[in-house]
């Protein structure tokens, strides 16, 4: 019995000094963010989040340390990471009220404003902000109903990237800008007959949320326009329909393959494996893809043919500020550091795609290497083939995951087109209402 | 009969063999593609490289301005330390309660163990992080290895309570004839019988924070605490460039310290087994 007593009072004492460490460790910080707040003009702490690879760390770390040289009061403490878990990591830290102060985020940023996560900058355009040197659209690229909550750190466009090699060893022209869909049906179906068997034309790409939008658009349409879906199961279903015939045609690899590789990056495509001669990526995407392997990669614009002009030119990051930042203003001196400043600009590079500013651009084009000339050229190109863009579809990943679904069971003979229709539009609104109960 | 059997024996062997490279086919490609110059990992899927570089190693070593890779396999294996400790510790002390003591409400409270096997990751994230942030426990080992220490895995317990039902209660007994207490019944009889237990624990602690990624992301943010899983995603973004060479080459190293820490071990495993065999 004594000995027991032993036991329960060893095990007490054991959680009392949890506890006690706990409370200490609690007491010690509090001290140290109020010692913070009582001397105001001095010393602020940042947190800034980011996501990226190992050339966006290295030039995103550079910057930083620049600003804090030229701001000595100022200190960011950088919290970076793969893209893998970003979402995961953010909507944890958001919903614990641990948000960062600086924020970068992709088209999905009217997630985030609905959640109440980021602050209206608009008071801060024009005094810590200068967006003076950006063109009018790219500007205004981070507003949602009026107010701004995020500033563009790159543009992109999609683009058709095609390996030359497999091109010259079919002995054919390299496809030419402003072509139609039938063209380039036309074209992939004379590809294949030469190159011969096991090699294909096209990716099947049927499943790329940005394609279908690029679709629906050239018919004057769009998958969201503000508060619903811009399109219905009509289009839909002439999309997969075309789909599946490029898929009889052999012009696109058979269900079986395609169900393999998801052609969204370069480890994981048989263009790069030098199996089809051409695929859809977005445009910041050209260096990695043309790194990844030895052929000539070249990009020219998608096809048209429809009422309208179809492509447009996509926002690939902002940068926004958390709603609950203690220093917002020193927040927005960052940002506007991290767009404009020529020093800092400079070690961006165009790692997140062509900067806004206007003269920024110039320099960085000036000294392009030869692969990234070739983003910078297209990109001036794609603007001949762009209208203004849409608000982007809310909760997009859910009907990513609904859109891919739908297209698998079509490839696979497992629905009719008009099902595949269906399901898809259906899974759009269904989106688009969970972001406004 | 004698050729017909020595026939059987090498197809089998064969046939076991081709699995066996089959399975090691991933391994074999991952160390092959470390190899390889960027432009080649995907677009030459041959196991033997048309060209060998140590660029990857290089690059991947040097990591990400000032924060070696080095850096990140020693905050691994300290946390690793750490939880193997708090594991094998408090796990063992909470089994051997289940196992042998007497207390009230035993069932229940076993009961409620169980469950939290049962209770998925994703439930506990959220009100975690709230708990851990409320604490300013953000940012530190705090919430990776401090909950460790009350015996919060309780896959483990489960593991080890099953171990000690089955030791021979007549030596408790006659430990306590001895003279001996639970506390020294605890550590004199049941921690060293129960070795083998101890090391599976010590063991599958070890790999699965090594591996964890999730837990570890949430809860460390400057990247000079970064971790294993955390610095080899680093390296990956698929929206614009992931630097797949270095990231297959820093994966080759991080295998190192799991399969020495399982290959030196392995003794105490063939040894767990052995006991377990006759233990009953």
């Amino acid at each position: 019995m004594r000995k027991e007593r032993t036991l329960t009072a060893l095990l007490l004492a054991a959680l009392l000094l949890v506890l006690a460490a706990c409370g200490n460790d609690k007491e010690a910080e509090g001290g140290s963010s109020s010692s913070a707040d009582s001397g105001k003009q001095e010393n602020v702490e940042l947190r800034m989040m980011w996501w990226g690879s190992q050339s966006r760390h290295d030039a995103t770390l550079k910057v930083i340390e620049l600003f804090e040289q030229k701001n000595p009061h100022v200190k960011i403490n950088a919290e970076y990471l793969g893209a893998d878990g970003y979402w995961d990591k953010l909507n944890t830290l958001v919903a614990g009220g641990n948000a960062p102060d600086l924020i970068q985020l992709g088209n999905n940023y009217p997630d985030y404003v609905s959640r109440g996560t980021l602050l209206d900058i608009t008071p801060y355009i024009g005094n810590q902000i200068d967006l003076s040197g950006f063109d009018e659209a790219i500007a205004t690229s981070g507003k949602l109903n009026g107010s701004q909550y995020g500033v563009n750190l790159g543009s992109n466009a999609l683009g058709i990237v095609y390996n030359t090699e497999l091109i010259k060893k079919a002995g054919m022209e390299p496809p030419k800008e402003g072509w139609t869909w039938e063209e380039m049906e036309a074209y992939g179906k004379q590809l294949v007959d030469k190159l011969g068997k096991g090699y294909y034309a096209f990716a099947d790409q049927s499943a790329f949320t940005h394609y279908v939008g690029n679709y629906v658009r050239e018919n004057g349409k769009s998958l969201f326009n503000g508060t619903e879906i811009g399109f219905d199961e009509s289009i839909a279903k002439s999309w997969f329909e075309m789909w599946d015939r490029f898929r009889k045609e052999g012009i696109i690899p058979p269900a079986e393959k395609a169900a393999a590789y998801l052609e969204i990056a370069p480890d994981n495509s048989m263009l790069v494996e030098g199996k089809i001669a051409m695929s859809i990526i977005w445009s910041n995407q050209f260096v990695a893809f043309q790194n990844a392997m030895q052929d000539e990669l070249k990009i020219v614009p998608l096809p048209g043919g429809g009422s309208q002009k179809g492509m447009w030119i996509q926002p690939s990051q902002f940068l926004a500020i958390g709603k609950d930042s203690k220093h917002p203003e020193e927040a927005a001196q960052f940002i506007d550091f991290f767009v404009n400043d020529p020093e800092a600009t400079a070690i961006l590079g165009s790692d997140r795609g062509i900067p806004g500013n206007k003269s920024v651009r110039e320099v960085l084009k000036a000294n392009a290497d030869p692969v990234l000339l070739k983003t910078y050229e297209y990109m001036d190109v794609a603007v001949n083939y762009a209208r203004e863009m849409d608000q982007e579809m809310p909760n997009i990943a859910d009907w990513d995951a609904a859109l891919r679904n739908a297209a698998q069971k079509v490839a696979f003979g497992k629905s009719t087109y008009d099902e595949a229709a269906a399901e898809t539009v259906k899974a759009a609104q269904d989106a688009v209402k969970k972001s406004q109960k | 009969m004698n050729v017909y059997s020595r026939r059987t024996a090498w197809l089998v062997h064969a046939f076991i063999l081709a699995l066996g490279l089959l399975m090691l086919y991933p391994i074999l490609w991952l160390i092959s593609s470390s190899f390889k110059p960027d432009s080649l990992i995907f677009s030459d899927l041959r196991l033997w490289p048309a060209e060998v570089t140590l660029d990857n190693y290089v690059t991947g070593w040097s990591g990400l301005s000032k924060v070696t890779f080095g850096r990140y396999l020693l905050n691994s294996i300290v946390l690793c330390l750490l939880t193997v400790v708090g594991n094998v510790a408090s796990c063992s002390m909470a089994a051997y309660a289940f196992g042998r003591l007497n207390f009230s409400l035993k069932k229940v409270w076993f009961a409620l163990m169980m469950v939290t096997i049962m209770l998925p990751h994703h439930v506990t994230i959220i009100p975690q992080y709230i708990l851990f942030h409320k604490l300013d426990w953000i940012d530190t080992l705090g919430p990776l290895t401090l909950p460790k220490l009350l015996a919060t895995d309780a896959f483990f317990i489960f593991l080890m309570i099953q171990f000690i039902r089955g030791l021979p209660r007549e030596l408790d007994e006659s430990a306590t004839i001895d003279g001996c207490g639970p506390i020294q019944i605890y550590w004199r009889m049941i921690l060293p019988l129960a070795l083998p237990a101890l090391i599976t624990t010590a063991i599958f602690t070890f790999i699965w924070t090594w591996d964890d990624f999730f837990s570890q992301l949430l809860y460390l943010n400057s990247p000079g605490k970064y971790t294993v899983p955390l610095g080899l995603r680093l390296f990956l973004d698929s929206s614009s460039q992931s630097n797949w060479g270095p990231m297959l080459a820093m994966s080759v190293v991080s295998l190192v310290p799991s399969l020495i820490i399982f290959f030196s071990l392995q003794k105490y495993f063939v040894e767990g087994i052995s006991t377990t065999g006759i233990k009953g």
